[in-house]
């Protein structure tokens, strides 16, 4: 065996490693790839749960806070006008 | 006076009316035919998506249609206290309910029966072996929208923006009604796999029956004098 | 006065302690991963927007039949309860549905009534609260009130016809739940229905007062003052 045919084995050899390891890598990408989608949309799943969840509390103590607001305004209101018709029947009668 | 006394005193008093002036009844079919004319515009295809769509387009004709009709029940009543004068009279209320519901639905069944063939000519569907089975289809539905729409036609007399709030308020009531005539029509002309039309017809005599009674009680409470 | 500061109390402790149950002490689903949480906020909101709209239905037959104000403002906080309930859960709805039909919406029984149930009440609380202030719009709102509840029978006959594919776990009290999940369901179930019956109370007072309030300046007009 010559010292040319050596290399062209050995070059032979790596050709068919690198290919080798193209093939193994060749499903291995679109794995890799899936995976981090699954994770991406888990990720989705998370922030849209998040950004709901944040909202609808939000609204809600928005809802408690303005009813709260209005119902104090009533009620100063409720007490102020039933003293002005307690005082207006008294002056008629 | 008993109820059909006044049904079919407040019938004729309407009938008369609307037989002198034809308002309501021109005004309808005109606005029919131009629903017509555009959805044909819209959709007129080959024979099979016509097939297809027709249901849909027939339906929405009889939505808008009756809920036009309908908003104009009290029309007549609305002006010079003409409506609380009715109220006020001794005639029993559910018969005038009764008689405007008739009413509403004569002029809904005229449209739609003027309308029907020219929509079915404009489509080119064949309706001459089911035109049976579609008119009865056609009453039960124009029936339910007249059951469950001139009752609430009363808010015109009385809310503010009645025009726009009225339609709000009975698309979503009838809506039973027309998923029954949608789906019941296309199961008739075979374009759906449930071949059998029977369901939605119970389904619109329940309805029907249900809003019969539940205006006829209602009715009386709801009206203000 | 203390029994609602004690009940508010509980309410936040209650909802505190459910998301902690839901989030941290409830397991991952296997097969939905963690969207299956919104299905602890999910149902019951959808039993507070029934009670709320049953609520509506009662206060509505009841005002018509007695003409008492305070029926009306019932019926009026129990509408907007189920309106806001019933949008949380079209909301969440849609976020399970498309991890796990692959859709937002679809045209399903269960969905379809709903939705045409929100869009009822919806019409109700806009003529109650637009259509002017006549006692005249008050009553038709009742009687539209009134109406709609046999309709939500008809719509969902109607739709059932286009199979269901909505899960049944609820109807079941959550019996099909691991206990851990039983555990944290219940919970924000129970929380979740005291913060409805305080916000309902809550509500049908703010108007009560604003139809006293109304009453006064009424009066007040009438003896003569300005108001």
């Amino acid at each position: 065996m010559t010292r040319w045919h050596r290399h062209a084995v050995l070059a032979l050899c790596a050709l068919g490693a690198m290919a080798t390891a193209a093939l193994a890598q060749e499903p291995a990408e679109p794995i890799r790839q899936f995976a981090a989608a699954e994770a991406a949309l888990e990720e989705m799943k998370y922030r849209h749960l998040w950004i709901a969840y944040g909202a609808i509390w939000l609204f809600i103590m928005a809802l408690v806070a303005r009813t709260a607001k209005r119902q104090a305004g009533l009620a100063k209101d409720l007490q102020a006008l039933s003293l002005r018709v307690e005082e207006m029947e008294k002056a008629r009668d | 006076m008993n109820f059909a006394e006044t049904l079919a005193l407040v019938w004729r008093k309407d009938m008369r009316i609307e037989l002198r002036s034809k308002d309501t009844l021109v005004t309808l079919v005109l606005f029919a035919l131009v629903m017509t004319m555009v959805f044909t515009f819209g959709f007129a295809n080959d024979p099979q998506t016509n097939l297809r769509v027709f249901p849909s387009v027939l339906w929405a004709n009889v939505l808008f249609c009756g809920t036009l009709g309908v908003g104009r029940t009290f029309a007549r009543e609305a002006r010079d206290g003409a409506f609380t004068a009715l109220v006020l009279s001794p005639a029993h209320r559910g018969a005038i309910l009764a008689a405007k519901t008739l009413v509403n639905l004569f002029l809904t069944l005229v449209v739609t029966a003027l309308t029907t063939p020219i929509l079915a000519v404009m489509l080119r569907v064949d309706l001459s072996d089911v035109a049976g089975l579609i008119s009865a289809q056609l009453f039960l539905g124009a029936a339910g929208f007249a059951l469950v729409g001139t009752p609430l036609a009363v808010m015109a007399v009385n809310a503010r923006f009645a025009e726009v709030l009225l339609p709000m308020v009975v698309f979503p009531l009838v809506a039973p009604v027309l998923i029954a005539g949608v789906t019941g029509t296309a199961s008739i002309l075979g374009t759906i796999p449930e071949q059998d039309p029977r369901p939605w017809f119970q389904l619109m005599i329940g309805f029907d029956l249900v809003y019969l009674v539940g205006g006829q009680f209602l009715f009386d409470r709801m009206v203000t004098e | 006065m203390n029994l609602r500061l004690a009940l508010v109390a509980l309410c936040t402790v209650g909802v505190v302690a459910g998301h902690w149950l839901v989030f941290d002490f409830a397991p991952i689903e296997a097969r939905m991963g963690v969207v299956q949480k919104i299905f602890y906020f999910h149902v019951p909101s959808a039993m507070a927007c029934y009670a709320g709209f049953i609520a509506c239905c009662i206060g509505s037959l009841a005002y018509l039949w007695s003409r008492k104000g305070r029926w009306d403002a019932l019926a009026l906080a129990g509408a907007e309860l189920g309106l806001i309930f019933g949008l949380i859960v079209l909301v969440t709805g849609p976020l399970w549905a498309r991890p796990a039909w692959g859709v937002w919406w679809k045209w399903e029984p269960r969905l379809t009534s709903m939705a045409l149930l929100v869009l009822m009440f919806a019409a109700y609380w806009v003529l109650h609260t637009f259509g002017g202030t006549g006692e005249g719009v008050r009553r038709f709102a009742a009687a539209l009130a009134v109406f709609a509840t046999p309709n939500i029978y008809f719509v969902h006959v109607a739709v059932e016809k286009w199979k269901g594919m909505h899960p049944e776990i609820e109807d079941k009290a959550g019996s099909g739940l691991s206990p851990d999940m039983r555990i944290a369901f219940l919970a924000s179930m129970a929380a979740l229905m005291l913060l409805f019956a305080l916000l309902l109370e809550q509500r049908y007072r703010m108007h009560l007062h604003a139809r006293l309030v109304g009453a006064l300046r009424r009066r007040i007009h009438r003896l003569g003052g300005d108001v």
